[in-house]
């Protein structure tokens, strides 16, 4: 008997074909390189070409935001998970206070506008004053602006 | 080409600090009798948007033009924070009684623009010529 595969046997409504993880410097000079990523997965992915851009937008804007708020010399870490029918996408970043990423209201408006779903997730305290701030959010193959 | 009152400091050479500021490059002319046009090139993101920033509105202040065109044909990416800049230069040219028109042609550029289409009266063209006076803009229509 041929076991299908494990993709197959998950439960889960769309459990990932391959995951890529990158981790950067909380730094702007690194954010170029996390817009390739992402635009190459979802191409990668037959995203169409507004679906494309509306992801690398999405995780340009939310990885700015984490580096606005990461404290020095901390790192930035990128999680994408791709599936048949989406991309998730999931950002963590250390920061010094309580600030959270919805405190942007026009980023974080058009984050929700480019984006299936988005949420913030406090992690809690890292070290004394250091709080593990993550931005998940999910992105399919095509879908209008709301802009 | 006659010189024009305007033509002071600015025109010929980059206002701003830095001509290239991490991979960004601005060029900006004079287009008598009272346009400023600045062009854009490369990726205008969290690191590179205060340099757009400090050449529009240093650009506004100092060169009084009339119209003030931002040539974005040449940017491969066009972050929220870029979004923010131009939507801050184009509050500040209205109250200068300036009129500012931006030109995109790209799918990435025009797909960011229409994101601040909703909320921010920006004026975009698909070419030079019609950001140009006498051109035909259209507020924000941005078709699909």
């Amino acid at each position: 008997m041929i076991v299908p595969s494990s993709r197959h046997n998950n439960l889960e409504p769309s459990s990932p074909m391959w995951d890529v993880e990158i981790r950067v410097r909380a730094n702007p000079e690194h954010l170029s390189t996390v817009r390739v990523v992402a635009g190459d997965l979802a191409m990668r992915a037959d995203f169409d070409l507004d679906a494309v851009e509306d992801l690398k937008l999405a995780v340009d804007q939310v990885c700015s935001t984490l580096v606005g708020l990461a404290v020095a010399e901390s790192d930035l870490t990128c999680r994408f998970e791709v599936a048949e029918s989406e991309i998730r996408v999931s950002a963590t970043a250390v920061s010094a206070g309580e600030a959270r990423p919805e405190d942007d209201k026009f980023g974080w408006r058009v984050l929700t506008s480019l984006t299936d779903s988005a949420q913030v997730v406090q992690l809690g305290e890292a070290d004394p004053g250091k709080n593990g701030v993550r931005v998940e959010f999910v992105k399919t193959p095509s879908m209008a602006v709301n802009g | 080409m006659a010189a024009s009152a305007h033509q002071l400091d600015a025109p010929a050479t980059p206002l701003s600090t830095p001509r290239l500021g991490h991979g960004l490059l601005l060029h900006t002319r004079w287009a008598p009798p009272s346009v400023a046009v600045v062009k854009v090139a490369g990726e205008v993101d969290m690191l590179t948007a205060p340099t757009l920033a400090a050449c529009l509105l240093a650009g506004l202040a100092r060169w009084t033009p009339r119209r003030l065109v931002v040539d974005l044909r040449r940017v491969g990416f066009l972050s929220v924070a870029g979004l923010g800049v131009l939507i801050e230069a184009n509050e500040q040219a209205g109250a200068r009684h300036v009129e500012l028109r931006l030109v995109a042609d790209t799918r990435t550029v025009r797909r960011a623009l229409m994101l601040a289409a909703a909320t921010h009266p920006l004026v975009v063209c698909a070419t030079l010529a019609a950001a140009l006076p006498g051109g035909i803009a259209r507020p924000t229509g941005l078709g699909r």
